[in-house]
């Protein structure tokens, strides 16, 4: 089924949010939005994912540039910080959330994905992962609006997203 | 004198399976003084969420139950709704006029379900002649009928295939070929994963057609869909589906090559019975025992009580075990299998009914080609339709509905008043259907072993035991009877 000549998305960049609808999960969709709302169609294609598991790979295989950014529990750090990781950076701190009671559907979380992407020759010829600190007791409040450290950190990444279309 | 001999063996959270759960097995003297398929993931409480609410509000409550198989709880919950509405348009074309037959139902047909009961595969959607035109009311409703129920079968097709390929080589496929994950299968078996891979995706987008998204679709509705989807749309996934049948008939060779154990057991299968298709929404519930009734009298039948070690019910059919699920449905519905998966089927040398869960794997990968046929064939030819749903009145009363998740029946009851609200909810998803029966099989399996065996390798049995049925963990612990004692 796998085109195994595909032709490159014309589009430079994908970028995607990943999350769920409600609590500080949803940073990712809020960055998304504010992407969407900056770029153009033709400068970037932007979706927002909820929890798409293996399934992601179907949005990023083959694909020139996708930047991910997901919500995510790291120990000692603080709300709103944001790291750029690595997919072997990501495994690494994967096991640690997992070990938080933080399991994903399966146990097919990011991490794993990536690697299974990785390991099929599926993933991006570029891959940006971001995460950004997040408190899990917030991760199951119902209401829409972010926790306002995570707003004020949505500024910067997002200037610095679109800043690679723009440059 | 001997001293009596002990051991435990525990694995404490369940790798690769959907949701929170363990297993525990006592073993004294050479034999289990006590096995437990430990669900420990805190119930949701979805039934009592849904007690004030609309009916209307149904589709949405009920598919965030599932991430895996949200399109059947929200089939489930708008056939219950319609059958107590008597709405014509989605309605199978099944009358309620069928008894309890007490016949066995593996036996030949002749004399059995004459009047329903149509004879082998025919194309999805399709009505006996002598109902193509009984729909009531105006020509827009009976054109209507027949379009929603084609769409809802094609949704329904999105989701087995999604789910199964799922399944099939993310979770399964590597106990069968000895490997931890599918990350370390991935090297010596990375064509067979992207095609897993790429059917999912298919599914994915056949759900994400009519429901506007894959993971907790929202395009469905009491009455039918809230839209139509764009022609356009339909064309590229009908596109895929082209190339889709091909990769599912290479899954299906593949999988029966696959070095399975071979081991049967004895067990009765239950799922739901259409006079005309493969089942995914239909008005009976059919056994192997013979049991043969309509979705209203589910309960009558079919108990659920509490264990201990279980936020989940256990579900009995007349005080025993039995199998819901793939292997279920093509044991009891190969009859019903398109003419391209029967003629595989032959050519592979593959005979159905099994009785032996390993086959489970090849159930699903016959599923997906008969998902992957009957969604190419609904994508050919789908119409515009506007609007794509009918407006039903409130009555109230109990609404009873059924449909086939891909792990098996899923069974839905709500009590309504005058005015549409819920007053109660009954919600009996497949693997609490199937968590006695995974408990003897993993009795039998272990036993079977040996139980002086290795302590990681009955773990590892353990494991691979109830991985094979796609337990559905999150959806089964919804419920929890609570009793306090002061």
């Amino acid at each position: 089924m796998r085109d195994p000549f595909p032709a490159l998305d014309p589009k430079p960049l994908t970028v995607i949010g990943l999350g769920s609808p409600w609590g500080d999960d949803r940073v990712g969709w809020c960055l998304a939005d504010a992407l969407a709302e900056r770029l153009s169609p033709h400068q970037a294609r932007v979706l927002k994912l909820d929890r798409p598991g293996p399934a992601l790979l179907a949005y990023i295989a083959d694909l020139q540039h996708v930047v991910l950014i997901d919500a995510a529990v790291v120990t000692n750090t603080r709300i709103g910080a944001i790291q750029r990781l690595s997919i072997d950076d990501l495994a690494t701190r994967s096991v640690a959330t997992r070990n938080a009671d933080t399991s994903s559907s399966h146990g097919l979380g990011l991490a794993d994905t990536l690697a299974l992407g990785r390991s099929l020759g599926m993933l991006p010829l570029a891959l940006d992962i971001y995460v950004i600190s997040i408190d899990p007791m917030l991760t199951r409040q119902t209401g829409l609006e972010l926790t306002p450290a995570l707003a004020v950190a949505m500024g910067p990444l997002a200037d610095a997203i679109s800043g690679m279309v723009i440059e | 004198m001997t001293e009596p001999s002990s051991r435990r063996i525990e694995v404490s959270v369940l790798a690769r399976v959907e949701g929170e759960g363990g297993l525990e097995v006592s073993i004294r003297d050479d034999r289990i003084e006590h096995l437990a398929l430990r669900i420990f993931e805190p119930p949701r409480f979805f039934e009592q969420f849904l007690v004030g609410h609309h009916y209307s509000e149904i589709p949405d409550l009920v598919a965030r139950i599932c991430g895996i198989c949200p399109v059947a709880y929200q089939m489930s919950g708008v056939s219950a709704i319609e059958r107590l509405f008597a709405l014509d348009a989605p309605r199978d074309p099944e009358g309620d006029s069928k008894k309890h037959s007490g016949a066995p139902h593996s036996e030949p047909e002749t004399g059995r379900n004459s009047q329903t009961d149509k004879g082998p595969y025919n194309p999805p959607g399709s009505r006996p002649d002598s109902q193509r035109n009984s729909v009531s009311g105006s020509q827009r409703d009976s054109e209507l009928a027949p379009w929603v129920r084609r769409m809802r079968r094609l949704f329904y097709c999105g989701e087995w295939i999604q789910s199964h390929a799922l399944h099939i080589h993310l979770l399964a496929a590597p106990d069968f070929l000895g490997f931890d994950s599918a990350i370390a299968m991935a090297a010596s078996h990375g064509d067979e994963l992207r095609r897993g891979l790429a059917l999912q995706a298919f599914g994915n987008r056949i759900i994400a057609l009519l429901g506007a998204r894959s993971v907790h679709p929202v395009g469905a509705r009491v009455g039918g869909f809230w839209h139509a989807p764009a022609l356009s749309d339909v064309a590229a996934v009908a596109a895929e589906a082209e190339r889709a049948v091909p990769a599912a008939e290479a899954l299906l060779r593949w999988t029966a090559a696959l070095p399975l154990p071979q081991q049967p057991q004895h067990f009765n299968c239950v799922s739901l019975r259409h006079p005309l298709e493969y089942p995914m929404m239909a008005e009976r519930i059919v056994a192997e025992s013979g049991l043969d009734i309509s979705v209203d009298d589910f309960e009558a039948h079919f108990s659920e009580h509490q264990v201990p070690h279980s936020t989940a019910l256990h579900g009995l059919l007349e005080g025993e075990p039995y199998l819901v699920g793939p292997l279920a449905r093509v044991n009891l519905n190969q009859d019903r299998l398109h003419p391209r998966v029967q003629a595989l089927l032959t050519e592979l040398g593959i005979d159905f009914p099994s009785h032996d869960m390993a086959q489970s794997v090849i159930a699903r990968a016959v599923e997906i080609l008969q998902a992957a046929l009957e969604a190419a064939e609904i994508l050919a030819d789908v119409a515009p339709q506007t609007p794509a749903y009918a407006e039903l009145a409130p009555r109230a009363g109990i609404a009873r509905g059924v449909s086939e998740a891909p792990r098996g029946l899923l069974w839905h009851r709500y009590d309504l008043d005058a005015d549409g609200l819920i007053q109660q909810a009954r919600i009996v998803p497949p693997t609490s259907q199937n968590q006695a029966r995974i408990e003897a099989d993993l009795a039998q399996t272990l036993t079977r072993i040996g139980l002086n065996a290795d302590a990681d390798r009955l773990r590892q049995a353990g494991e691979q035991v109830i991985r094979n049925y796609d337990p559905c963990i999150s959806c089964a612990t919804h419920f929890l009877r609570l009793t306090l004692n002061r």
